[in-house]
């Protein structure tokens, strides 16, 4: 069914990307390897398997928690540091992807470089102000709010290698939130989202409002965050967020619900996860 | 080209077309307990272990497979010697039609290895991989509690 | 009534192991696709891609020149016999409107030509160059539009028939009807203090066997034919398929080893003809296993229904008079298309016996969308739903609790009813009074276990944001078809006293195998594991309708029993012999016989005697059995849903199912039998559903997007069985495999309105449909969907949520707009006069 005739196997980066480079025999990367399965590789002749180069890693580094390109969703959704950064939002979303034979298969970079229905971490790293180390011809990192823009195959080079995500420590007073809706658990979403409040005394001093599913990109909707930002959060000014939320979202017919059902369930979901992020920063609303 | 695995404790080296879909490759070569449900990742009758963990063998490429370990059911145990959750599915009928029952007994293997203690959700969460239209899972659920709780020398 | 002593039994009522249940989790049994054939051909089947066209042209020869590609037929190659798939008895009920092969496609997925290659691949290539011109014709895409007066006309072939006397009429697309009446309906609806009239629909949906229809055929060393097929109807298949090829029976020889779940799609002979005439074509083995996206399009469906009920009760609960109507779409075949409609009111009817005012008119017409067949429930499903809803809504507009107003109104042991004389399977019904109904105690026993009483404080422990709701219906079914189906077993001892027992039935993962064995272990005093159970051959086994209509235990059990008792005759005569007592004087216990007097010989040493020693002769019989009545299994379901106030989610968490099934003859595989239904029930009430584009085709034919229930989306269940003893079953025993999945479409939509006061009329019970009940938007009426919004748009086949969302501008799949007028003026169609095709518009002559 493909002309696949080589795997290889580097065991680092530079040896991936050397082999990438070499275009005499048309390769691509290969990780978990759920999707690769089931769509047709076209022309591709190679496949170069990165899982073997030590990019599974989930760790502490400062201020930041760093997780390697091939870490896999079951490790992402069970490890003691995702849980306890952010709520464990990541840990959350993580465990409600697909079922466990999968997630321990699909990988944290294979579900953020290609966009499509199952893509439920892009909003975490987009509510937690995450970024993504990219090896080129040299290291970038990019931020999730320009990294989702469109869809990042289009804009990776055939020798980029995903490699790490990078997500900033969370403070004391803040709180996050990550609410799927599906038909069933471990289905595809209906809707994601992920929020993400920051307080000082009791200002709202950031936030963030990500979601997917939805719209054609998951993406932010920073008017609503603006509703909230510099104030006193009050039950009228989180409705506020959520109606503007939803009023800013052109939500879409398809089989798995309609346009307006999904326009009231973002209204509320986005209220409701507002008032559990500023419950979970001590904030009384 | 040669992939080297192990199945199910062997070591094996066959020359097979890297592209070709795992699933298709185990059964060609006898491991018929792994069955095929809907070669989409959905339905988890073709789960195996790789390494240990379980993995859908219908949504991987034999290339995948190289230098790993699979375990399937015919590595579990015997018809004379049967793993004790091959006897506990039976005891307690959770078996009906049978084609889900291979996967499934991996995905509880691959839980109790590392959770010899699990509670009915975690159970429910290991084997959420494995659809089954003719038991609705309850007796399975049990058997695999009960299996745990005999290992654990409880009864 | 006599309730049997379970001390008097050894085998019959235990929980023994299932005798092929060890090889089955060694991954040893063996399934069709688990055989090595020997240069086998792999089948592929070309789909249309249209609703409804005529194949003007098919150019094979590009596809002739891939290497590997053996064989191709097309219409053109093949025998136009018209036949029926619904592998039922002979005659058969079902019109007979198909052919293997046709100059015309009816639906999406319908079957143009057959590909035979070495490899998948090339039998995938050659469907990919094979050009076939069509001529596309307007298709039907909903039963109401078939009805239409001149909508296009699905079946205009001339040979499109039935072969026994019932209306068929396919040239107004109409498939099956059939219509009675009891008693007086206007002189009932009169006396009633309250009447309701509501519309009720039920949705497509997959049996999802997780073995899909497999076949593989070869010829032997004899030239005869030989099937490996997963069916649930061996003997069928090998008269249906013979009758296909147009060869002798004799030459046919079918073979069914393990099957991995039927569900009733595998009644349907689905892929054997085609795999077995390119066997004749090639001489080689052949196999056709469908994928999952053709088990979804293009196997077989639970028949969508429309059912307008119409009930009236007095004050104090008595009910005056129940009106049923339905239309059913069967597809673009008629496979079982007379007779589930007709269980929608034969299984669903009697429980409210003490009517006397009833009316029953049943439609079914043919549209170019997926084929209905049987499927568990096989109708009581759909007429469960309309009836348990529209007795919850009376009992409420009555002021009544629901429980109290079914043990007022609810069938019980002695009793009769009318409709069960009325409505047979393609005839007349047979008259029966109810033998075994423990319906009370299973009531009693569910509100006990449900707390039912204490409902209310329960109610407000429901989490923040959700509202909890309770909901409940009451069930019966069916045993066997009677007067129609026949079972017969034979049996055979071997020198060890260890036996051949050899069944038609045929067991798809149900245990009937060790039931079997159960019942013959409990007669000759042995036990299960002196048994080798074989089913099934039609080279060996006797035969067997096969497993369908709640047959297996109670009618191939009885055969077992039957065969059981003659061959215990025969050892107890040569034991008396032995032992020089009459036989009369022996008993047959712990393997061996016993006289009077404490002497015993073993059984294994009246084999050897038999077999080799004295007055040789080879033990074994074979008996058959038909039934003369269909004792239905009787169950009461209780459920608790929690509704998500921001999405309108239903949640089910709790669901208790009590069941009278008589004797259960496994305790253990008949609980596990209702535990699979209810979870099936409940899937589909919650989630299954086809969604269809606007040209008919079927866009969520995958697991990932047609969701059935996993462990994360499980409920507490609790199953109790509550014996009775159904005298004319084997040891007293019922059904208990359809029943169930009968309930949870009531049980959850009563508890969702119990719980926010929605009405749900509609399956499934999304949360979108919820919701926007919730917010006023549906009024819970089944809705008819606007023309240009009837359809999803497609996916994108590479799924991806970007580019599908641009796509998608339009698309709907929107149950819940509410178009009043639109919905009105559709439903003045359905008002006129029910004569006897009351279900199509008045206007239209009456034929017959």
């Amino acid at each position: 069914m493909n002309n696949l005739k080589e795997f290889y196997y580097p065991e680092n980066i530079a040896e991936a990307q050397k082999l990438l480079r070499d275009e005499s025999v048309k390769k691509a990367i290969i990780a978990g390897g759920t999707s690769v399965a089931l769509l047709n590789t076209g022309s591709v002749e190679g496949m170069v398997d990165i899982t073997r180069m030590g990019l599974n890693y989930i760790k502490q580094d400062g201020g930041f928690v760093k997780i390697g390109a091939t870490a896999v969703v079951e490790e992402l959704a069970r490890s003691p540091i995702t849980k306890n950064l952010a709520n464990g939002i990541l840990a959350k979303a993580s465990s409600e992807i697909a079922s466990r034979p999968l997630r321990n298969m699909i990988t944290m970079g294979g579900n953020i470089v290609q966009l499509r229905i199952w893509s439920d971490l892009p909003v975490v790293l987009l509510a937690l102000d995450g970024q993504i180390k990219v090896q080129g011809d040299e290291e970038r990192t990019i931020p999730a709010d320009d990294f989702f823009r469109e869809q990042p195959l289009k804009t990776l080079a055939h020798f980029d290698i995903v490699k790490e995500v990078v997500l900033p420590k969370t403070p004391e007073t803040s709180g996050a939130e990550f609410i799927k809706l599906s038909k069933t658990k471990g289905d595809y979403a209906i809707m994601s989202l992920a929020c993400y409040l920051e307080f000082e005394e009791k200002t709202c001093t950031l936030a963030r409002i990500a979601l997917s599913s939805v719209t054609p990109l998951p993406r932010r909707c920073k008017k609503a965050e603006k509703v909230l930002e510099g104030k006193q959060l009050t039950p009228e000014l989180i409705a506020e967020a959520a109606a503007v939320t939803r009023e800013k979202t052109k939500t879409i017919s398809n089989i798995w619900g309609s346009a307006e059902y999904k326009s009231v369930v973002l209204e509320n979901l986005v209220k409701k996860s507002l008032l559990s992020c500023a419950d979970k920063a001590g904030i009384q609303i | 080209m040669i992939i080297q695995v192990k199945i199910n404790g062997i070591d094996k080296e066959w020359d097979v077309d890297p592209g070709m879909i795992l699933l298709d490759l185990l059964r060609d070569k006898g491991y018929k307990s792994i069955k095929r449900g809907c070669d989409e990742g959905y339905c988890g009758a073709c789960t195996i272990l790789l390494d240990g963990q379980a993995a859908k063998s219908c949504v991987m490429l034999a290339g995948q497979a190289h230098k790993r370990s699979i375990t399937t059911v015919e590595g579990l145990g015997t018809m004379d010697e049967p793993h004790l959750l091959q006897k506990t599915f039976v005891e307690h009928g959770a078996v009906q039609c049978g084609y889900c029952i291979p996967g499934m007994l991996l995905s509880s293997k691959a839980l109790l290895d590392e959770n010899p203690n699990p509670t009915e959700d975690d159970v429910k969460e290991a084997i959420d991989g494995n659809l089954c239209r003719c038991t609705g899972y309850v007796k399975q659920i049990e058997a695999v509690l009960d299996t745990a709780s005999i290992m654990r020398g409880e009864n | 009534m006599a309730v049997k002593i379970k001390d008097e039994l050894n085998v019959v009522g235990k929980s023994v192991l299932k005798v092929d249940g060890l090889s089955l989790a060694c991954g040893k049994a063996k399934f069709v696709d688990d055989y090595e054939l020997p240069e086998c051909l792999v089948c592929k089947v070309m789909a249309s891609p249209f609703a409804h066209a005529r194949i003007k042209k098919i150019d094979k020869t590009r596809a002739l020149q891939i290497p590997g590609v053996v064989e191709i037929i097309t219409h053109e190659d093949i025998p136009r016999v018209p036949h029926t798939t619904a592998g039922q008895g002979y005659p058969e009920p079902s019109p007979y409107d198909t052919f293997t092969l046709d100059n015309k496609v009816r639906y999406v997925g319908d079957r143009v030509l057959a590909v035979a290659a070495e490899t998948e691949e090339a039998a995938l290539e050659a469907l990919r160059v094979i050009e076939v011109e069509y001529e596309e014709l307007e298709p039907v895409l909903s039963a109401r539009d078939s009805m239409k007066e001149g909508a296009p006309v699905i079946h205009d072939e001339p040979e499109a028939h039935v072969i026994i006397p019932v209306p068929y009429e396919p040239e107004r697309n109409l498939a099956a009807h059939v219509d009675f009446k009891i008693g007086d309906m206007e002189k009932g609806f009169a006396e009633a203090d309250v009447v309701l009239e509501k519309e009720y629909e039920t949705q497509y949906a997959q049996h999802c066997p997780m073995e899909p229809h497999i076949a593989a055929t070869w010829l032997d060393e004899n030239n005869r034919l030989v099937i490996l097929t997963s069916t649930q109807v061996p003997f069928h298949v090998r008269r249906i398929v013979a009758e296909r090829l147009q060869m002798p029976i004799g030459k046919v020889r079918v073979i069914k080893p393990r099957i991995g779940g039927g569900f009733g799609t595998k009644q349907e002979v689905l892929v054997e003809d085609v795999c077995a005439f390119l066997t004749l074509k090639t001489k080689r083995p052949v196999k056709y296993e469908m994928t999952r996206a053709e088990e979804f399009i293009s196997s077989r469906t639970r028949h969508p229904q429309i059912l307008n009920m119409k009930v009236g009760a007095k004050k104090d609960g008595t009910l005056t008079a129940i009106s049923m109507k339905i239309i059913m779409n069967t597809g673009a075949y008629g496979s079982h298309a007379l007779t589930v409609m007709c269980n929608s009111g034969s299984k669903i009817l009697p429980m409210y016996n003490k009517v006397m005012n009833v009316d029953f008119c049943g439609d079914t017409v043919y549209t170019n969308m997926p084929v209905g067949g049987a499927y568990r429930g096989y109708g009581a499903t759909q007429g469960a739903f309309a009836m348990e809803v529209i007795m919850d809504e009376i009992a409420r507009e009555l002021n009544m609790d629901p429980v109290e107003f079914r043990k007022i109104n609810h069938i019980r042991s002695g009793e009769g009813s009318p409709v069960f004389a009325a409505l047979g399977e393609g005839k007349a019904g047979v008259e029966q009074k109810i033998g075994s109904c423990g319906l009370d105690r299973c009531i009693e026993r569910a509100l006990e276990e449900f707390d039912w009483e204490g409902r209310e404080e329960r109610r407000k422990l429901a989490p923040p944001g959700k509202k909890r709701g309770f909901g409940m219906c009451i069930l019966m079914q069916g045993s066997s078809i009677p007067e129609i189906d026949m079972g017969a077993a034979s049996m055979k001892i071997n020198e060890d006293g260890s036996f051949n027992l050899l069944v038609g039935a045929t067991d798809l993962g149900t245990g009937s195998d060790t039931v079997l064995a159960q019942v013959a272990a409990e007669v000759l005093g042995i036990s299960v594991d002196d048994f080798i159970v074989y089913s099934s051959d039609t080279d060996m086994t006797p035969f067997d309708v096969g497993a369908y209509a709640s047959s297996t235990t109670y009618l191939s059990g009885y055969a077992v029993k039957n065969c059981a008792e003659k061959v215990k005759m025969q050892i107890l005569k040569a034991a008396g012999d032995m032992l020089g007592v009459d036989p009369y004087d022996l008993t047959i216990e712990n393997k061996k016989v016993t006289d009077m007097n404490g002497n015993s010989v073993t059984i294994a040493e009246v084999a050897r005697r038999a077999l080799y020693e004295r007055d040789q002769h080879q033990i074994g019989a074979m008996a058959s059995h038909i039934t003369h009545k269909s004792p239905p299994p009787f169950a009461a379901h209780f459920v608790e849903v929690d509704v998500d106030e921001n999405t309108g989610f239903a949640e089910v968490k709790k669901y208790v199912c009590t069941i009278d099934c008589g004797t259960a003859i496994n305790p253990k595989l008949a609980e596990g039998q209702c535990e699979g239904a209810i979870l099936n029930g409940i899937s589909y009430a919650l989630t299954e559903e086809y969604i269809f584009n606007k040209k008919g085709r079927m866009m969520n034919a995958d697991f990932g997007s047609y969701k059935i229930f996993n462990t994360a989306d499980l409920p507490e269940m609790k199953v109790i069985l509550v014996p009775t003893y159904e005298e004319t079953g084997p040891y007293g025993a019922k059904s208990v495999s359809e029943i169930n999945i009968n309930g949870a479409l009531p049980a959850i939509s009563n508890a969702i309105f119990d719980a926010v006061g929605v009405r749900l009329r509609t399956a499934p019970f999304t949360g979108e449909k919820i919701l926007m009940g919730m917010l006023g938007k549906n009024n819970g009426d089944p809705q008819v969907k606007p023309e240009e919004e009837a359809a999803a748009e497609e996916v994108p086949e590479e799924n991806n949520a970007a580019e599908e969302n641009n796509s998608n501008g339009n698309g709907v799949n929107n149950n819940n707009k509410n178009n009043g007028s639109e919905n009105r003026k559709d439903k003045e169609g359905l008002s006129g006069e029910p004569a006897s095709y009351g279900n199509y518009p008045a206007k239209k002559k009456k034929k017959r």
